[in-house]
């Protein structure tokens, strides 16, 4: 226990769902063990992981998978149903937006509050605030009732509050994602300081973010411990799941030759919202590398090759078929399809698969996580019938070796650069 | 040791910044605190004393006699309505943080106790006013403090853990201080009252404690000298703090999952 800061000992939290809450109330007196009032839910399920002290661990995981609830037993909000937690050293934690603000109080009032809460003296706590303000930048509002706060300037409090207490070990959920690029890359930079001598714990659904700061990442699924390791591992595993796939197909080596391509391409997972006529089909896409691989990452500069495998349930005329590339937060990136590029395509016969390969090289996109939204049309750019668009049907990410996030969508490469003296 | 002394610090830092924030928002601020009460006792002492021409019970003035166990009441319901709904509006120290919740319902009978010590020392400022002096009795207005704190301490756990849980309970409290308040001999004297319901009035414990400010100030009698009714109010008191904390620690840990 010397140099771990946490230790989770087969930790599971078992909600009870009830249909009213006097039911909750009844079930707590109950004296036999046979009346259910409740149905049962595991949000956790035997979770077992020990955080070293002074490491940093991101922990991941579909919504709905039971990061919050284990970071909030962690701090000691909810208690698990079976199992224990042991934690050394004093926590400071931004859960789920929150931190413990009193929503009628100002700013300055809450800064008060917590550091009561945390036993600090006024005094000490006065000599604290003019940090904890600057931090958070929000201006006049700080006097302000914390009701009135936008998400973002919530969030900017509750970081520079809970940064300013000087935890051993610190829990942010998520709430960074709420802030401005330039928040987030403040916060992430006093993260980065913070490192050095603190225990860090990280969720977020940037996985670019997590690989950069975590030495370890957890990966929840569902209640259960998928898997624990190393970053980039965990990631990899991660994204062909969230993709839709198991990292096994990943992996596949080169022996491939173009006609296994056929039957390589990834279904489309039935949970993807699907639009269109039904009057054709896409049965499936993935992306290759020029070694027909599949691949989930690519960088800058490759060449790649979206395939798509399409059936036609009916003959249409003048079929178009194409792609959106979108980033995370659904910005359409790029789109091309047959019509603009000049593809005639052939009438189609019916109940059987095409495949369509576009192949380009990279652009010089900034680093992140895209998602490729194949569509099947029929007519013209101007006019024309949706028959099938999968949204969102394969993520890919883009990674490459820029040293520092800046903003904007663009890459500027090869940029040469001269001071003229005058 | 360090943690207990940190938890005490904590819980009076609580109820003054709650003090302060009851009334946040009104131009009078805590005044309000002190305003509604003296209102209250003024209109009771208006309509018996003025309107209805009451006679002085026990040979003492009416706005005395009344004022003893008016004072106590004002604590004692203040302090349950507040402790009742402590944890519900504080549930963003319950769900957000490692916070020692129980501290809660005693935070806000601290709050009122800060408004209930004024209103002592201006039931001896009365007292004087009227002419009558210092007296030993007078004293023992501390036992019956601490009696009402301990009684107040046992409720307020009980019905502060429940409310989370049933929503009636709040109403239901309001409703059972409403109808306490007339059926304590508060603002009448138990004697008007027949022989045989006497025992009825006397298993309120409320009633132990408005009697006791009065035995101090005004009938000067010792606590002692009524042991069967010390008995039975310290028995009461004591189950009473029993079942609030059993009821408490039992429904703890579903708190956050509930609020």
């Amino acid at each position: 226990m010397d140099n771990l800061a946490i230790v989770a000992n087969d930790i599971s939290k078992k909600y009870k769902l009830y249909d009213k809450p006097i039911d909750r109330l009844k079930d707590s007196f109950r004296l036999t063990k046979k009346e259910k009032y409740s149905k049962e839910f595991f949000a956790l399920k035997n979770i077992n992981f020990d955080v070293k002290k002074g490491e940093s661990v991101g922990i991941i995981g579909k919504n709905g998978s039971g990061k919050s609830t284990l970071l909030k037993i962690i701090t000691g909000v909810l208690t698990p149903t079976s199992g224990s937690i042991n934690v050394s050293g004093n926590i400071s934690a931004i859960l789920e937006l929150g931190a413990g603000f009193n929503p009628d109080y100002t700013g300055i009032q809450n800064i008060f509050l917590s550091g009561t809460i945390m036993g600090y003296t006024k005094e000490q706590m006065e000599v604290k605030v003019p940090e904890i303000v600057e931090f958070a930048d929000i201006g006049e509002f700080i006097n302000q009732p914390v009701k009135n706060y936008s998400s973002g300037m919530y969030v900017r409090l509750a970081f520079a509050v809970a940064i300013s207490v000087d935890p051993d070990i610190l829990i942010v959920d998520e709430a960074l994602s709420v802030g401005d690029i330039r928040f987030q890359q403040k916060c992430l930079r006093k993260i980065e300081e913070m490192k050095k001598d603190k225990t860090i714990l990280f969720v977020s659904h940037d996985l670019l973010q997590l690989n950069k700061f975590c030495d370890r990442l957890i990966w929840i699924n569902e209640g259960h411990l998928e898997a624990v390791g190393d970053p980039e591992d965990i990631t990899k595993q991660y994204q062909a799941f969230m993709a839709g796939s198991v990292l096994g197909n990943y992996l596949v080596d080169d022996s491939i030759n173009n006609e296994d391509k056929v039957t390589d391409i990834e279904p489309i997972n039935n949970s993807l919202q699907v639009f269109g006529d039904n009057k054709a089909v896409i049965k499936g896409i993935s992306i290759f590398n020029d070694g027909n691989k599949r691949i989930l990452q690519t960088k800058i500069g490759e060449e790649i090759n979206i395939s798509m495998k399409v059936r036609f349930n009916e003959p249409l005329v003048n079929p178009i078929i194409g792609f959106t590339i979108k980033d995370r937060i659904g910005n359409i990136v790029t789109q091309t399809n047959t019509f603009i590029l000049n593809k005639k395509m052939s009438q189609t016969l019916t109940h059987k698969d095409y495949i369509y390969n576009f192949t380009f090289i990279v652009p010089p996109i900034k680093r992140g996580t895209y998602t490729v939204s194949p569509a099947v049309a029929s007519g013209t750019q101007f006019e024309h019938t949706q028959h099938c668009w999968v949204h969102d049907a394969l993520i890919i990410k883009v990674d490459d070796k820029q040293e520092h996030d800046l903003e904007g969508f663009m890459v500027l490469d090869n940029v040469s650069f001269d001071a003229i003296q005058s | 040791m360090n943690e207990f002394r940190k938890t005490i610090k904590l819980t009076f830092e609580l109820s003054k910044t709650d003090l302060k924030n009851r009334y946040i928002g009104s131009i009078l601020g805590i005044l309000w605190g002190f305003i509604q009460p003296l209102i209250t006792i003024l209109i009771f002492w208006f309509v018996f004393q003025v309107g209805f021409k009451s006679i002085p019970v026990d040979d003492f003035p009416f706005i005395l006699w009344l004022m003893c166990a008016m004072i106590p009441w004002f604590f004692l319901s203040d302090s349950l309505s507040g402790a009742t709904n402590s944890i519900i509006e504080n549930s963003y120290l319950v769900k957000k943080m490692n916070f020692k919740v129980g501290i809660l319902p005693v935070v806000k009978i601290l709050s009122s106790f800060y408004i209930h010590i004024f209103f002592i020392i201006f039931l001896f400022l009365m007292f004087y006013i009227y002419d009558y002096d210092f007296n030993i009795y007078n004293l023992q207005v501390i036992y019956y403090l601490i009696a009402s704190i301990l009684l107040l301490l046992g409720f307020s756990y009980l019905t502060s853990s429940l409310v989370i849980f049933l929503k009636d309970i709040g109403h239901f409290v309001n409703m059972i201080l409403q109808f306490c308040f007339w059926i304590t001999p508060i603002f009448w004297s138990i004697d008007i009252l027949p022989e045989k319901y006497l025992f009825l009035i006397k298993l309120n414990p409320v009633y132990y404690i408005t009697e006791g400010y009065r035995y101090s100030f005004i009938y000067h009698q010792w606590f002692w000298e009524k042991p069967n009714l010390t008995l039975y109010f310290w028995v009461f008191t004591i189950l009473n703090l029993a079942l609030g904390y059993f009821v408490y620690r039992k429904l703890r840990s579903h708190f956050a999952d509930v609020l």
